[in-house]
């Protein structure tokens, strides 16, 4: 397939992506999921690319249209599609500081539905990541970092982090 | 001495390189970034608490990286239109060139130690997505019809994922309503 050709669809899928992604990185790693896999990465890549995008600075939603446009088209897919996918957001808000005085969206109304479809698209998002088999070390890892997000202020960056040194180091 | 600790006034390259700096040293995501973002502006006395604030509540009503939107009504909020030039380099310069760096590097090369780095960072994952989603619920303010509309919409996720862009806007939309009827 023609390299541009190939930029475009992806460009395409993000921009589909932007549209959606609300609510913080996390409600729409579960979408992102759906899109890409397996026509662009299998299974096992995307849930190596989700940490790395992750924990490395800026929005996981970026971070992985970076990857995923470099992997495909180098440094030009990496601009084009991290461009197509924050496209949707810069075009909304140029739009909605042009016209907000016109119309009249309860705001509040907004704000309950949205975080009515944030939740379930978090339990969408759960049920994609969930391994399909469980052996005892993932889960151990998985239990401990729920544990510590949930009562500690820790970073989620750190224990991501933290956690891969740990399984790299340890002879496990 | 004086120079250092003085705030720095307002300008558009001022703007960019706060908001470039926020984005650069700060992990996690948009939830970490926004308020370190607002401490930064406050401090400068560009924006009041409040009025940050109510930009973030606004940027978390339209779809983007809430970072990002952060940052682009906060520089409309100080410029007009053009602030959303350096709001949006300023988030995007940074990320865009450590996943380059870093990101292609990790990805690809097939030294044991990052290999296995990287499968013990996916294990976790799942773990704190749920603890997200836990802290989410817990401070939802929970009535029937949205514990029943999440719970549909999250059945309807599952089993139709091809069709999760055009659920989200179709539920998007019934909720609006029906938290319109109910009086909000």
């Amino acid at each position: 397939m023609n390299i541009y050709f190939t930029i475009l669809k992806l460009a395409f899928i993000f921009f589909k992506i932007g549209l959606v992604g609300f609510g913080g990185g996390w409600t729409i790693v579960g979408i992102m999921q759906t899109e890409l896999v397996p026509n662009w990465l299998s299974l096992t890549d995307f849930q190596r690319l989700i940490p790395v995008a992750q924990a490395t600075p800026g929005p996981i939603a970026l971070n992985a249209a970076t990857l995923i446009g470099l992997k495909y088209g180098g440094i030009l897919g990496a601009l084009i599609i991290s461009i197509a996918v924050l496209l949707p957001p810069v075009l909304l808000i140029l739009i909605i500081s042009k016209i907000s005085k016109k119309i009249a969206i309860k705001k509040q109304a907004l704000d309950e539905a949205l975080r009515t479809t944030s939740i379930a698209l978090l339990i969408f998002t759960i049920w994609n990541l969930l391994p399909a088999t469980f052996s005892v070390i993932p889960l151990i890892f998985i239990i401990v970092a729920s544990l510590l997000s949930l009562f500690t202020a820790i970073n989620p960056a750190w224990i991501i982090i933290g956690a891969g040194l740990l399984y790299a180091l340890l002879p496990l | 001495m004086m120079l250092t600790t003085r705030n720095k006034y307002l300008s558009m390259l001022n703007f960019f390189l706060a908001v470039l700096k926020t984005v650069t040293i700060t992990l996690g995501g948009g939830y970490a970034i926004c308020p370190a973002l607002g401490a930064i502006f406050i401090k400068n006395n560009w924006i009041s608490e409040k009025d940050f604030y109510n930009i973030v509540a606004r940027a978390q009503t339209i779809p983007g990286p809430i970072a990002l939107n952060t940052a682009l009504l906060s520089g409309i909020h100080f410029f007009g239109l053009a602030g959303v030039l350096p709001a949006f380099l300023g988030v995007v310069l940074t990320p865009f060139l450590s996943i380059v760096v870093i990101g292609s590097f990790l990805l690809t090369t097939n030294i044991n130690f990052i290999m296995r780095f990287l499968e013990g960072a996916r294990f976790v994952i799942p773990g704190i997505v749920l603890s997200f989603l836990i802290k989410n619920m817990r401070t939802r303010k929970w009535k029937c019809t949205r514990i029943v509309g999440t719970l549909i919409t999250s059945v309807l996720f599952i089993l139709f994922p091809a069709w999760s862009i055009p659920i989200i806007f179709l539920s998007i939309a019934i909720f609006y309503l029906v938290e319109f009827r109910s009086g909000l």
